[in-house]
């Protein structure tokens, strides 16, 4: 199944401002953001419409890892995904240099995702990762269908920008 | 780089890639959207989904891009012309064709990362507009019109606007409004044939087309504001229209938030 | 938005209502509307514009185009939240703030007189 993830560029904007905030004692901030989705076809649609920032509190100090958060957080998120019936996507960023989700995102996705599948099953939850110019996502197309990466993650703005899923 | 567009690389670097891999919707391969098919074609745009439901008449002869008078004796379908054009450059071209209306087979539109709507009501923009803020697409619009009144001299007239979400839309900038939609029902299924003319679909064609590659390919390095056209046939100008004027500008759409994209929500009541 | 009793007069005839939101105007989805007498089809989904839209003061949207022995100018086919629907040309003429079923009443009186 092709996937595109179709992101607004002022949406985008508000994330990558507040994940490049500095916090107290975490080296990075996370995030989640909602999203709704369409099919045309074999295709599937993602499209992100409201970034849920994690407060400063509900991150957990841990030396081991770049940020933590709290069941306070995540309660939150799963929240919001049951009171708008949506789709959501855990975000954070990476430098550049690092384009892809590293092996402790993909065990802490594979730990989340179930919670917010079973809250909104018919949804494709997941986590998108911005790493500079460009995002990967990862998502969960279907009740009980494995993960797949994006095909493709689109800016929609003036300009516009394409990042592909690298093979 | 391939040698075809060997002349274009100015484009950037990765241009060939990026526009190789858009998938682009032209919706009415009329007079302005065979321009257009025409120049995607010969720029390299390879992902096509197409809509028109008409044939070619003799009457379109004077402005449809790639028709011919065999066509008319067949009653080609006007798709049949805007895919003959893009095969002619590029043989293995995907082309989702749709001879009919949009709104009665949407999906395949939704795979589009842009849309050239080249719709001939403000009706037909309304409804395309809103779907395509529904699906994240920017939206290019053009349109001609020639209005003739008396003896006076003709004026011919008409727009580009990228109507771009989460940026003011066709509403916001002015150009369609409440009253106009309701002159044009009144007005339905009386309104006869509408004068065209090549050359003004021409102008308005390019611009379209030149304003999505920047989006696309960012080459310019400019294009970071809503966009809205005006064409002034009888003069020969294409200039900023000042409804797209920051100061007249809201700050945010109204009309289509990030709230109400994907599909609709009905809430029971 | 609507108050309860004007929805519930409305759930009278039709199996639900939901509303929603195109362009910043709200709709009023009547899933199964039954229609006058002699009309085909005996019911079917409407969608109410209660606001001003296309100059007309409401608006009576329909999932098909009616056949009710009445010639009426069909004059608009369109897409609304994303579903295609047909809407005459009728108009409530009274300039004095009505309620929903009414102005529903008012629109399916045009399949019952010419």
């Amino acid at each position: 199944m092709k996937t595109t993830v179709r992101i607004a560029r002022r949406l985008l904007g508000e994330i990558e401002a507040d994940l490049d905030r500095p916090h107290l004692f975490a080296k990075e901030r996370l995030g989640f953001v909602l999203a709704r989705w369409a099919r045309a076809g074999h295709e599937l649609i993602v499209m992100p419409f409201q970034y849920l920032p994690i407060a400063d509190d509900n991150y957990i100090e841990d030396a081991w890892v770049g940020a933590k958060m709290n069941g306070t957080a995540i309660r939150s998120a799963l929240q919001a995904t049951l009171d708008h019936q949506a789709a959501c996507l855990h975000v954070h960023a990476h430098h550049p240099v690092m384009p892809f989700f590293g092996d402790l995102d993909l065990a802490e996705q594979d730990k989340l995702l179930p919670s917010f599948l079973a809250t909104v099953p018919n949804a494709p939850h997941g986590a998108l990762l911005l790493h500079g110019t460009g995002a990967v996502a990862r998502l969960w197309p279907a009740a009980g269908a494995p993960p797949i990466y994006a095909d493709r993650v689109a800016v929609v703005g003036f300009p516009m920008r394409f990042s592909w899923r690298s093979s | 780089m391939n040698e075809r567009f060997s002349r274009q690389s100015f484009l950037g670097a990765d241009s060939e890639t990026v526009i190789a891999s858009s998938v682009i919707g032209v919706v009415g391969l009329g007079g302005g959207g065979s321009h257009i098919v025409q120049q995607l074609a010969h720029l390299g745009f390879r992902n096509f989904v197409l809509y028109d439901g008409d044939h070619v008449e003799e009457s379109n002869l004077n402005r449809l891009i790639g028709a011919t008078s065999v066509d008319v004796e067949q009653l080609s379908p006007k798709l049949l012309v805007a895919a003959r054009m893009i095969r002619g450059l590029t043989p293995s071209a995907e082309i989702d064709g749709h001879a009919g209306r949009w709104q009665d087979d949407p999906e395949p539109l939704r795979r589009c990362d842009l849309v050239f709507g080249c719709v001939d009501s403000f009706a037909e923009r309304d409804q395309l507009e809103a779907t395509c803020r529904r699906h994240m697409m920017p939206l290019v619009d053009i349109g001609l019109e020639v209005t003739i009144v008396g003896d006076d001299p003709p004026v011919m007239g008409g727009q580009v606007i990228i109507s771009m979400p989460g940026e003011p839309c066709m509403r916001c900038l002015g150009f369609l409004t409440d009253e106009l939609l309701a002159k044009e029902a009144s007005k339905y299924g009386g309104a006869g044939p509408r004068p065209q003319v090549v050359f003004g679909n021409g102008v308005l064609a390019s611009a379209a087309v030149g304003l999505a590659v920047d989006l696309i390919t960012d080459w310019t390095r400019q294009l970071r504001r809503v966009v809205y056209l005006e064409y002034r046939g009888n003069e020969q100008i294409l200039r900023p229209h000042p409804r797209g004027n920051a100061e007249w500008i809201p700050p945010s759409c109204s009309h289509y938030t990030l709230a109400n994209i994907g599909a609709p929500v009905f809430r029971p009541l | 938005m609507y108050p309860g009793d004007q929805i519930e007069e409305l759930k009278v005839g039709c199996r639900a209502v939901a509303a929603c939101q195109d362009g910043g105007v709200e709709y009023l989805l009547l899933e199964g509307l039954v229609l006058p007498s002699g009309c085909s089809p005996s019911a079917t989904d409407a969608l109410l514009c209660p606001t001003p839209r296309d100059n007309y003061p409401n608006r009576l949207f329909f999932a098909e185009q009616v056949q009710s022995g009445f010639a009426r100018n069909w004059n608009f086919n369109g897409r609304i939240c994303e579903r295609n629907w047909h809407g005459y040309s009728w108009k409530t003429d009274d300039p004095r703030p009505m309620r929903l079923a009414q102005i529903v009443r008012i629109h399916l009186d045009g399949f019952r007189r010419a």
